[in-house]
């Protein structure tokens, strides 16, 4: 939602893929669907000529190994072919993560144009996670001190308190199977925000997003602590930042509240 | 935990998940293929096991390790359980200790953080190396000839089905598929409930599955490639 509100103002348009499919995130054992799941996605864009705009690291992550097995194995397209026709992709297009587009494509300085809320005096700190910066030969930002996000931040007019765990891993792959690794994980981070003095994170993957939002009130529950950290995909925060209502953003849908956030925003 | 802010999510007991017994077990823990089981029997191992691996897409370098330690140092859940040790896990691949890695639990908490690929001085990609350990345990399993009993491929399998059948996740099914058709955990279940219905409620998940239309292509996806 914010993504859509976001690029409107920014003038850059994006068309959503018809009839996509789920790329398989990090469920999908065997690489071969894995691939042809992304594969049928990226073909489906290419028919249009337009990179792909990904939102979601897991989904970018996908897509880029997709792209790299064709690449160095030619029998892996003809085999993507022989189960269907339409899985045919000619590497014309480029799959790209949406933070990689804002920051490396419209860049900072349209960011700072439109910023007509400029947020001083708020202190957020950037969560990356892990598949924005790594495996470095094929994600784009820096595997241990990525700075897309940094960027951002910066160019928004807030401040970014010193934050050690921008890319640690959030446990998200294993969420649903062996959680008591995921809160652990996700507890640094949080507690580390926390400390820094950080009003909000923002995020650029929604797997990470759910364990950080979503799952913060059980992290809270298991260690007996407060944390009340609002989490934003870090389109809402562009999107405040630009003076979009809220109510556009998807905010009331995120599971911590930001209200608070968004009133110091609007006195900032 | 003051805040009135906050919507409830779950109401699973969290106290249940506690990873400190990790830590203490390593007393006990072994510290090289050997001390498990007492010295490697040479004629039990599979030297074909590490050219099996090798086989898998993401496996083929899994021979330039030179066991340097350096992705299990780097390792985010090696830091809440010392036995997750990847230097080990290609050591027991390399000396064809097949069925010991194949039926651990070690090899399925991976997080796919990718610390281990991005550090190795050898390029040996211990993520996709792992991937490929998988993909042989599952058909391994399949086949028979080893059990599983790790939850993860049955939650990996879940979510598969549900992307068979609508071509996108459907999360109120692999609730229902994982945690009650195949743990019949209806704890589980229940402890979702409120996560699940305030997600309903913010519009996040829908009640009833839709199918995407290129659901063809899906079936072909999954009958024809899924065997491999």
């Amino acid at each position: 939602m914010s993504a859509r509100a976001v690029f409107e103002k920014l003038g850059v348009e994006l068309v959503e893929i018809d009839d996509w499919n789920c790329c398989g995130a990090l469920e999908a054992e065997n690489p071969l669907v894995s691939t042809a799941l992304s594969i049928r996605n990226l073909a489906i864009a290419e028919e249009s000529g337009l990179d792909l705009a990904i939102p979601c690291s897991a989904c970018y992550f996908n897509a880029i190994k997709a792209v790299k097995y064709l690449r160095e194995d030619e029998s892996v397209q003809k085999k993507l072919l022989e189960a269907d026709r339409s899985l045919g992709f000619n590497d014309t297009i480029a799959p790209r993560h949406l933070l990689d587009i804002v920051v490396n494509e419209v860049g900072v300085e349209e960011i700072a144009k439109h910023t007509t809320r400029p947020l001083s005096g708020i202190k957020v700190v950037p969560y990356y996670g892990c598949l924005i910066g790594r495996p470095s030969d094929i994600a784009f930002d820096d595997p241990d001190d990525p700075k897309s996000m940094d960027a951002l931040i910066e160019a928004l007019g807030a401040e970014q308190p010193p934050f050690a765990h921008k890319a640690t891993c959030c446990g998200g792959a294993l969420i649903m199977t062996n959680f008591d690794y995921s809160m652990e994980m996700s507890r640094k981070i949080l507690e580390d925000a926390k400390e820094s003095g950080a009003d909000c994170i923002i995020v650029g993957c929604p797997v990470c997003h759910l364990m950080l939002d979503g799952r913060q009130s059980d992290i809270e529950a298991k260690y007996n602590i407060e944390l009340n950290i609002p989490v934003l995909y870090f389109t809402q925060m562009l999107g405040l930042a630009f003076g979009i209502d809220p109510g556009k953003l998807g905010l009331s849908k995120n599971m911590v509240s930001a209200k608070n956030l968004i009133s110091m925003i609007k006195g900032a | 935990m003051g805040s009135t802010e906050k919507d409830t999510t779950t109401l699973i007991d969290v106290t249940k998940f506690d990873t400190s017994d990790y830590k203490s077990a390593r007393k006990n823990a072994p510290k090289s293929p050997r001390s498990t089981t007492g010295p490697i029997k040479a004629w039990e191992t599979d030297p074909n096991f590490k050219y099996e691996v090798q086989r898998q897409p993401g496996g083929k370098d899994l021979l330039y390790c030179y066991q340097c330690s350096t992705c299990t140092l780097s390792c985010p859940i090696r830091e809440i359980n010392p036995d997750f040790n990847p230097r080990r896990i290609i050591e027991m691949a390399v000396l064809g200790m097949k069925e010991e890695i194949l039926s651990s639990e070690e090899i399925w908490i991976c997080a796919s953080c990718q610390t281990c690929y991005e550090r190795c001085p050898q390029n040996v990609k211990f993520s996709e190396v792992i991937g490929a350990i998988k993909n042989v345990a599952m058909k391994e399993a399949q086949e028979g000839n080893i059990e599983i009993t790790s939850k993860k491929p049955g939650f990996d399998g879940s979510f598969m089905r549900m992307i068979e059948m609508f071509g996108r996740l459907y999360e109120p099914g692999l609730l229902m598929d994982f945690l009650l058709l195949k743990n019949k955990d209806f704890n589980g279940l229940f402890g979702y409930m409120p996560l699940g219905i305030n997600m309903f409620k913010k519009g996040k998940i829908a009640f009833f599955p839709s199918k995407i239309k290129g659901m063809d292509c899906i079936k072909n996806i999954f009958e024809k490639l899924e065997e491999e």
